[in-house]
């Protein structure tokens, strides 16, 4: 066994490739060597390195891969709770928990994210308006500090550090377990619809009077010279439904090796607009059954999306606007992406529904996401577009923007400032540290 | 087939617990942390309803008749034996501190060939008996960088020859690995001079063939011929070589 503690020097990008550095990076495999970090040094946990912010490195932290911390602890099927290890990923929790029928609610756009990255990131799936999102499933949480040693955490035992700690981007330590609600499996199919709107502004809308009757609901929208002026588009929507279905999609989705993009940017201001034209034309009116997993986790089965975007990489910015302001902004954001002719790879929403807190991605109102490609131009259309978001009383989605800087968060999230000092009560050495952390002066 | 698997808890013998516990055989798993070997205990038993015991031992520490008791006790009709533990130090490459020796001939040799004597008897007895040995190529041929390591190796693998001689008329198998470079702690994520093996890719291929008997193999394959190239290579040249990566 190899005894030192901090490991070699590795490569390391967020999933858009906008944030990168090397770093040292250990890769425990026992929790001997886990916990014999020390507790003066930087440090930062990762899961599965699919971050689309730099969250899990940093230049001066050493990176604790937590690929082998993967373990299911328990299963209590009356109380339907599961006990994992904070690196199992939901690809691989998926099968054994469909085999009892169950499942985990809330799932994001990739399945190779793990327990951990769910927790740190505080996810949400494609229904956060009836499920909620990640922090409502977790009842308790295993957490290492190398000053506080380990502390087990839910609602009732150190409370605060709980609350610091889901949507904490792995700030307060390493995640090394966590006890998860489960849900009834809804089937093993899913019914999906895709259903043409005229414009960002209909698709809000129609969700408005849908999102209750469906399991899930966003939108896409082709915001380009060829979308018109309002983004034409289609409602995705999805009822589960019983019965199995042939394909097995956890079996056969690719590993997504973010790091080896394409050398050329085949998504760029020239080709996106007649990309988004062409899906459009071939995805609206669409109406099929997909297996469970195809429809849960869309991005699952094209890795080849996140290298189209070449060497640069691309940016998702996400905001969530509350429902008073959606109309309005939406007006700003299209008025803005005319005037720039600004490209993107995808534009989306979804409904939201819950509170805001601390510097989570959570509250009422209609999120609107974004995919970029990194250019300087996207950066600068970004910045007037934080300042829209700021305005209309929008926050950003810290754990998926990598460009966003310490004052613009500052100034939308109102509990910035309590957060940071809330997180350096609880750890005056502040060795948990990353380039999100950095970048947001955390 | 009911298993015991010693060195479970990590890399190499954490993947073939879970392929063995993945064909439904029941499994003993012996590695030295109990905080490693019960949440891997917990998850086969629930992934695939297969009855695991485990025991945290300390290899550099052993009492192989207790152990072979406490073995048996649980299960009585144990057929299959994996012995995957190994241990390795950067500093195996000239003097070494006398317990850092004593525990790279421990845990790589002498406790695996005492572990294997204290049960030869009851697999000797059993219908279709197996003793699984893992080496590893650093042993082919003796160079200046983990020194002890590759001669512990070297003896678990000639005293793995010797049992599939003694034995070769009994229904007891004895297999023997040589395994190359793999992706395990035992590397520390350092570059490896030719290609590191997923763990798990060799644990399959051990899974797969638990019926053959085959003597020594290499794992992967390929290395067979590099190791071929190693052993002849003539002293002249093989001096100069310096493979720069731990044992594995």
């Amino acid at each position: 066994m190899s005894e030192s503690s901090r490991g070699p020097l590795r490569h390391f990008t967020c999933v858009g490739a906008y944030e990168r550095c090397q770093a040292a990076c250990m890769e425990p495999d026992r929790y001997r060597a886990l916990l014999a970090l020390p507790a003066n040094k930087p440090v930062i946990a990762m899961g599965a390195g699919l971050s689309l912010a730099g969250a899990g490195f940093s230049p001066d932290a050493l990176t604790v891969d937590m690929r082998h911390f993967n373990r299911i602890l328990d299963l209590d099927q009356n109380g339907m709770t599961l006990h994992v290890e904070a690196g199992a990923t939901l690809a691989s929790l998926f099968p054994f928990l469909a085999d009892r029928g169950l499942m985990i609610a809330v799932q994001p756009g990739h399945p190779g994210i793990t327990i951990g990255g769910c927790i740190a990131g505080n996810i949400h799936g494609k229904n956060q308006y009836r499920i909620g999102t990640f922090a409502d499933l977790v009842e308790g949480i295993r957490l290492f500090h190398p000053a506080h040693g380990i502390l087990d955490l839910d609602r009732q035992r150190h409370a605060d550090v709980f609350e610091l700690t889901v949507g904490g981007c792995g700030l307060t330590g390493i995640l090394l377990s966590a006890r998860i609600r489960l849900h009834p499996e809804a089937g093993r199919s899913c019914l999906v619809r895709h259903t043409p709107v005229a414009g960002m502004q209909e698709a809000v809308q129609q969700m408005k009077g849908q999102q209750q009757h469906e399991d899930f609901m966003y939108s896409w929208h082709d915001v380009t010279p060829f979308g018109g002026s309002s983004g034409k588009g289609f409602l995705v929507s999805g009822r589960f439904v019983s019965g199995t279905h042939e394909r097995n999609g956890w079996r056969n989705h690719p590993p997504l090796n973010h790091a080896s993009p394409w050398p050329l940017p085949v998504f760029n201001g020239l080709t996106l607009p007649i990309i988004n034209g062409i899906y459009r034309r071939l995805k609206q009116g669409y109406a099929g059954t997909e297996d469970l997993f195809t429809s849960l986790f869309p991005f699952a089965i094209m890795p080849s999306y996140f290298h189209a975007y070449g060497p640069r990489g691309f940016i998702e910015h996400q905001v969530l606007i509350p429902d008073a302001h959606i109309i309005d902004y939406l007006e700003r954001f299209l008025a803005l992406a005319h005037d720039f002719r600004q490209s993107f790879g995808m534009v989306s929403l979804k409904r939201f529904r819950g509170e805001r807190k601390l510097l989570r991605y959570s509250g009422d109102g209609f999120s609107v996401g974004l995919h970029l490609p990194a250019t300087p131009k996207a950066i600068r259309f970004l910045a007037q577009l934080d300042e829209i978001d700021t305005q209309f009383n929008g926050i950003a989605n810290i754990i998926k923007d990598s460009r966003l800087s310490a004052s613009v968060v500052a100034a939308q999230f109102p509990e910035y400032v309590q957060f940071r000092e809330r997180l350096a009560t609880f750890d005056p050495g502040r060795i948990f540290t990353s380039m999100l952390s950095r970048r947001l002066a955390l | 087939m009911k298993a015991l698997v010693i060195g479970a808890s990590a890399g190499l013998g954490r993947a073939l617990a879970q392929q063995l516990g993945a064909s439904g055989h029941e499994l003993y798993l012996v590695a030295s942390d109990q905080r490693d070997l019960l949440p891997l205990a917990q998850d086969l038993s629930l992934r695939y309803g297969v009855t695991v015991h485990c025991a945290a031992i300390d290899l550099a520490d052993l009492d192989p008749d207790a152990l072979r008791h406490q073995v048996l006790e649980k299960m009585p009709s144990l057929s299959a034996l994996f012995y995957v533990a190994g241990c390795a130090f950067n500093q195996d490459n000239g003097p070494v501190p006398a317990v850092v020796a004593d525990r790279l001939l421990k845990v790589n040799f002498t406790s695996g060939a005492r572990i294997i004597n204290a049960f030869l008897d009851h697999l000797d007895a059993q219908p279709r008996g197996l003793v699984v040995g893992i080496g590893a190529v650093a042993a082919v041929r003796a160079r200046g960088d983990n020194m002890i390591y590759a001669a512990a190796k070297r003896g678990l693998e000639f005293y793995c020859a010797a049992l599939r001689h003694r034995y070769n008329r009994r229904p007891l198998t004895v297999q023997f690995y040589r395994v190359g470079y793999m992706l395990t702690s035992m590397l520390g994520g350092s570059e490896t001079p030719l290609p590191a093996a997923a763990p798990e890719k060799i644990a399959a291929h051990i899974v797969a063939h638990l019926e053959d008997d085959f003597g020594m193999r290499h794992l992967p394959g390929w290395w067979y011929w590099v190791c071929l190239v190693l052993k002849l290579l003539p002293w002249t040249i093989f001096k100069r070589l310096s493979l720069e990566a731990p044992g594995r």
